[in-house]
């Protein structure tokens, strides 16, 4: 009679029935954007699956909603959907350069906290314009814009050094470790940002607008204090050794080299006083548009020179830029932490400490690849 | 040899259940990144109560271990048995909760508790009916599934272990931590003793060897992957690191599958309590059986399902004291046994 009993109970509460939902009744967020407005979050949420239009494609949607916590602000914005907010699926998050400024503490705590959040997406900053804007730029490349920007920083950090490989992830590791503060991408809108929102700029080959990838965003703890320009952003990403390529305009002869580097190899020298950072690299010309003889060694020998002395001067710019906005965003202190504990926690203030502290770099590069010419083609045609 | 992997994978789940369930969280608040030291710490010593444990279950090894309390205690057994029978139940509370917690707050945060509560409560009630070696077999079954799923994560997070985050070494104090795991082992150590002699005994050291290399395994890849103040501020960092299996390993995400070996740990655990409260009330036939799963469904709901918040606190302090209790116990156990054969 129990066992009788006891099957019954679990094939009724086993059914997984309970709290049963299809899936059209969500309302998929994949991408998040928030701003400041009227000393309020303006919350915008990026629902994919919407009502297919007659071409069979999902249509998109962007709500938004305002409050004066990140809560607040969903649930207004849960006011203007029809179904269940649901933020399992988020991939991208744009955060207004003003939110940055004031601290993102309050966002990450939400993300962090939600136990639907999976924390497996991307954090960009919207650069000069409103990050719910860049929501709703259109690509004809991806099926929502919050896919295109996430491929956009997956394969750009992949294809080059200035944009930072960093998700949501890395960037609280970095905000809760000793000695190391964050960094984050940026986003600007190209064009008209109005046109670029409507279907008809996907049909054009040249869309009237599209979002692309800027420099890097330094931090100081929450807040956003500053910004790095191109080559800095080079020099930041070479310093925290999460590059697999990067290339370089190598200045010769009054035309450039383009060199790019794809083995990258960082170690550091860790010292009380000091930090040596020794840059091994190996790399391939990738366009030659001064006239050199490239069979000649030492001309290779001299390139190879101007490449360690191009790396060491990015490197050295992104030092400086760090140490101007005094924040440690390669994670010099956090190095020292480790090997001089003791040593790190009678310093006062990493952050202040960090500006005269002495950091030195070697670099060291090689050429493993002319592509597939041996010679500059420039030589060829006016020798 | 199926009949001594069942008794080591039942030791094995036992002695993981706290450990990952309730004094995670204290061992790396203290230790923080040198909590893998504290668990070898706590290992080690550990087996001294293990080898204390051992010394009792071959006394009298054909005697069940109520009729040795009895035996042992002649004066005193019922005291005995009632603190006993309270801590059991207690522990079990504090476990269970602890199981419906992390099931609302990670993985069905719409579901009421008592709905997670019910389903859990069928197959622990339905379990304990059973003869210990059918307990032993299910947890066996559920050891397979358990090692598989911890082996595979395990493969998922070799590329994202950052074992820099281990640094600086030593900075912590280790000993806090090391007593703590070794307080919370110490209970579930003596449950084993319920089970018969000559099965248990050649089982007890391997099941303990295992356990203990699998919570290492588990606080070292937390501390390595999250770092020590990530693992700090998550409720579950060991269910957290399971969502990072998406990234590298898994092209869909599968940590709530993943997460499965830890509610296996806490369901047998539940099981083996209970079991033991019933072998000391002697419910042995019948409608008995369930009395106690029961009340515990009904505490668990009333008491600690609705609050995951105001519990955590007195879970620590409850636990610890009932702790104190069975090493004592232990002990005591052990000195009358060597006083009893010292006499003979």
């Amino acid at each position: 009679m129990i066992k009788k009993l006891m099957t019954l109970i679990i094939i009724i509460l086993c059914s997984g029935c309970w709290n049963y939902q299809e899936l059209n009744e969500y309302a998929i967020v994949t991408g998040m954007a928030l701003d400041y407005k009227n000393n309020e979050y303006q919350l915008s949420f990026l629902i994919s699956n919407g009502n297919k239009s007659e071409n069979d494609q999902t249509k998109i949607s962007v709500l938004t909603g305002s409050g004066i916590t990140i809560y607040d602000a969903i649930k207004d914005v849960s006011l203007m959907s029809p179904k269940e907010l649901y933020i399992s699926h988020l991939s991208i998050v744009i955060v207004s350069e003003e939110v940055a400024k004031n601290g993102i503490a309050d966002l990450i705590d939400f993300l962090m906290r939600d136990p639907q959040s999976h924390q497996n997406f991307y954090m960009v900053l919207a650069k000069n314009d409103k990050a719910q804007d860049m929501l709703s730029i259109l690509s004809p490349l991806a099926d929502y814009p919050s896919q295109k920007i996430t491929l956009n920083v997956k394969n750009s950090a992949k294809l080059q050094g200035k944009i930072t490989d960093a998700n949501f992830n890395l960037f609280i590791h970095k905000l809760l470790a000793k000695g190391f503060e964050p960094i984050m991408n940026s986003l600007i809108i190209v064009g008209n940002e109005e046109e670029g929102q409507t279907p008809e700029s996907q049909e054009k080959a040249k869309q009237d607008a599209y979002t692309k990838l800027d420099t890097i965003g330094i931090f100081k703890n929450d807040k956003l204090v500053g910004w790095a320009t191109k080559e800095e952003s080079i020099g930041i990403s070479m310093l925290l050794g999460n590059i697999s390529t990067v290339y370089f305009n190598i200045p010769y002869y009054n035309e450039y080299a383009v060199t790019v580097s794809n083995d990258y190899k960082i170690d550091y020298d860790v010292s009380k006083d000091k930090i040596i950072v020794n840059v091994n690299a190996e790399g391939s010309l990738k366009e030659i548009s001064c006239n050199i003889n490239l069979e000649d060694k030492n001309e290779i020998n001299k390139l190879e020179k101007k490449v360690e002395e191009e790396m060491k001067k990015y490197m050295e710019d992104a030092i400086e830029l760090a140490k101007n906005y005094q924040t440690d965003i390669f994670g010099f202190g956090n190095l020292i932490y480790k090997k001089y504990p003791k040593f790190y926690n009678e310093i006062e203030d990493w952050n202040t400490y960090f500006t005269n502290f002495n950091i030195e770099i070697n670099t060291s590069f090689k050429y493993t690849s002319r592509g597939t010419l041996d010679q500059s083609l420039k030589q060829e045609i006016y020798e | 040899m199926n009949n001594r992997l069942s008794y080591t994978s039942l030791i094995y789940f036992i002695l993981r259940a706290t450990s990952l369930g309730i004094s995670f969280a204290l061992i790396v608040r203290f230790a923080k990144q040198d909590s893998w030291l504290a668990i070898i710490i706590g290992t080690i010593i550990g087996i001294i109560p293990v080898l204390l444990v051992e010394y009792i279950a071959k006394y009298e090894s054909d005697k069940t271990f109520v009729d040795k309390i009895k035996i042992v205690f002649p004066k005193s057994y019922k005291i005995i048995s009632t603190i006993m029978l309270i801590g059991f139940f207690t522990i079990t509370i504090i476990n269970f909760s602890n199981l419906t917690t992390l099931i609302t707050s990670q993985f069905l945060s719409k579901t009421p508790n008592i709905v997670i509560a019910i389903v859990f409560i069928i197959p622990i009630a339905l379990l304990i009916t059973k003869d210990n070696k059918i307990i032993a077999r299910v947890s066996l079954i559920l050891f397979y599934v358990s090692i598989f799923l911890f082996l595979m994560s395990l493969l998922g997070f070799l590329n994202q272990l950052d074992l820099s985050n281990l640094k600086p070494a030593l900075t912590n104090p280790i000993l806090p931590s090391a007593y703590y795991y070794l307080s919370f082992n110490i209970m579930p150590i003596f449950l084993i003793l319920f089970f018969p002699n000559k099965d248990i005994i050649p089982c007890l050291k391997k099941g303990y060897l295992l356990s203990s290399i699998t919570i290492f395994i588990i606080i070292i890849t937390t501390l390595a992957i999250l770092g020590p103040d990530l693992t700090l501020l998550y409720q579950y960092p060991q269910f957290h690191i399971l969502k990072r299996l998406y990234q590298d390993f898994l092209t869909f995400r599968l940590e709530n599958i993943f997460a499965v070996q830890f509610i296996f740990d806490i369901f047998i655990f539940c099981v083996v309590c209970l079991k033991n409260c019933n072998h000391l009330l002697n419910f042995h036939q019948g409608y008995k059986q369930i009395i106690i799963p029961i009340i515990l469904l009904i505490i668990t709901t009333l008491l600690f399902a609705t609050n995951t918040v105001s519990y955590t606190n007195m879970i620590i302090n409850i636990s610890l004291i009932f702790s104190i209790f069975f090493a004592f116990l232990i002990l005591l156990f052990s000195i009358k046994i060597f006083t009893k054969k010292l006499i003979k």
